[in-house]
């Protein structure tokens, strides 16, 4: 348990050191006028333990939101999409439960269960995380087709470096 | 407190995702320029259609109020108007003394009242008015409304008139044609409460359908140019000298409320004559 805290910790650190050390600096990638933003962060709430209680996930999404607000200059943005996909992930994980079940013990991971499955978790709560993410940057209806175009872009670019992330460290839990 | 905490314990992660979200608002409305601005239009659209229907239901709240005050520069709109006024401008030595510059001496004053009690039903119809000796109404003087003439008044308390409709069999109007100065008294059948009669205007007198009917400012009562009615049918009967004109009044007896009552200042001058002219 103790090694689980300190384990998340240090993801968290660490995801947060890359997210704007090395993330938040590359907008070399365009596709026509759109430059997606990546995000790798969001990957720390969804490696989270599965005993972990959805009130306390509220909380740790909130406070890991603020922070990276404290970094990105934007107060309240990243906090309301990290609540909403904390808020989410009971969901998500409920819908796209493996046959056999989960297994409280292990962490929600390419190594315990398959790249696919992983996939499939990943995609469906980066794309509530970024849909939420832009509504509330655009912060109106009125452009929605914007919404729309920066949510498949910053997408398909946070996947990717998710992805490579995770191959690269291939954590157990 | 027990049901409290098992709504929270159901609804626990639901609650604590919307209050989070809410501070989550706040912040970003508070410290983000472009949702600031987004935000603030926004709230400016809602606040001001709420706001809108809140002075919508306000106003109507108010509209008594604001129909008594409305009354009252009605009448002292009427009070100015030229038929109000006694015509002191042709004095003998005008080319020698100073008249006041309008020559007009006010002649009728009109008290805003309102009816407390009506009926159309009967023959002799009464009304009741919430002003009496105390607002300085006395019989008689003239009732009217903003569409017509309504009646006279017969008794007063210190509170409260008693007012002989027009509607009333006994009640005799003098009225005149407007703009070809025929006239003729107003009387009621006691039928319809729609329509008054003009009677003893002679037959050659050419009053058409649609004519209005006002009053003449013959009697001591009303002011001339107050609108009665409309002809609505003329026709002679066989052997009568006089037609019979047949007038749609412009007044609603069944629904008018808001009334003025008509001092005429020179009441006592006029009656004194009169007298005078009886008692030779």
């Amino acid at each position: 348990m103790n090694n689980l805290l300190i384990t998340n910790i240090l993801r968290f650190i660490l995801l947060l050191l890359m997210q704007i050390l090395i993330f938040k600096q590359i907008n070399i990638l365009h596709i026509g006028p759109v430059y997606p933003d990546i995000f790798i962060y969001p990957l720390f709430l969804l490696l989270l333990p599965l005993t972990i209680s959805r009130q306390l996930l509220l909380f740790i999404g909130f406070i890991s939101g603020l922070t990276m607000d404290w970094f990105y200059d934007s107060w309240g943005l990243h906090a309301s999409a990290c609540v909403f996909l904390a808020f989410t992930r009971p969901f998500v994980l409920r819908s796209i439960e493996p046959k056999g079940g989960y297994n409280t013990t292990y962490g929600l991971t390419i190594r315990r269960y398959q790249i696919a499955w992983f996939l499939q978790y990943c995609a469906w709560a980066m794309l509530l995380f970024l849909a939420f993410y832009y509504s509330m940057e655009v912060f109106t209806p009125v452009f929605i087709l914007e919404i729309i175009l920066k949510t498949i872009s910053g997408f398909v670019a946070s996947m990717l470096f998710i992805i490579i992330v995770m191959l690269i460290f291939n954590p157990m839990d | 407190m027990f049901g409290l905490l098992r709504l929270f314990s159901r609804f626990g992660p639901l609650l604590i995702f919307l209050f989070l979200e809410s501070v989550c608002m706040m912040l970003i409305v508070r410290y983000n320029d472009s949702q600031r601005l987004i935000f603030a239009s926004s709230a400016s659209a809602v606040s001001g259609a709420i706001l809108q229907a809140n002075s919508q239901l306000t106003s109507f709240i108010g509209l008594k109020k604001e129909i008594a005050a409305m009354q009252q520069r009605i009448a002292e709109l009427e009070n100015q108007n030229r038929n109000a006024f006694y015509y002191d401008e042709n004095q003998t030595d005008t080319a020698f003394t100073k008249i006041d510059s309008s020559g007009l001496k006010p002649m009728y004053v009109f008290i805003p009242a309102e009816i407390i009690n009506n009926s159309i039903s009967g023959k002799q119809n009464m009304l009741t008015i919430n002003r009496g000796k105390k607002h300085g109404i006395l019989p008689p003087m003239a009732v009217i409304s903003d569409k017509g003439v309504i009646g006279i008044v017969r008794h007063s308390t210190d509170h409260f008139a008693s007012v002989m409709s027009a509607l009333n069999t006994n009640t005799r109007i003098s009225a005149s044609v407007r703009g070809k100065g025929y006239f003729g008294s107003l009387i009621w059948k006691g039928q319809d409460p729609r329509y008054l009669y003009l009677v003893d205007v002679p037959k050659h007198d050419s009053v058409l359908k649609g004519d209005t009917i006002e009053t003449s400012g013959f009697s001591t009562l009303f002011p001339k140019g107050i609108p009665i009615g409309t002809v609505a049918k003329i026709w002679i009967g066989p052997g009568e000298s006089n037609q019979q004109i047949q007038v749609r009044l412009m007044t609603n007896f069944s629904t008018v409320r808001r009334v003025f009552v008509v001092k005429n200042l020179f009441f006592e001058e006029l009656k004194a004559l009169q007298q005078q002219s009886d008692n030779e």
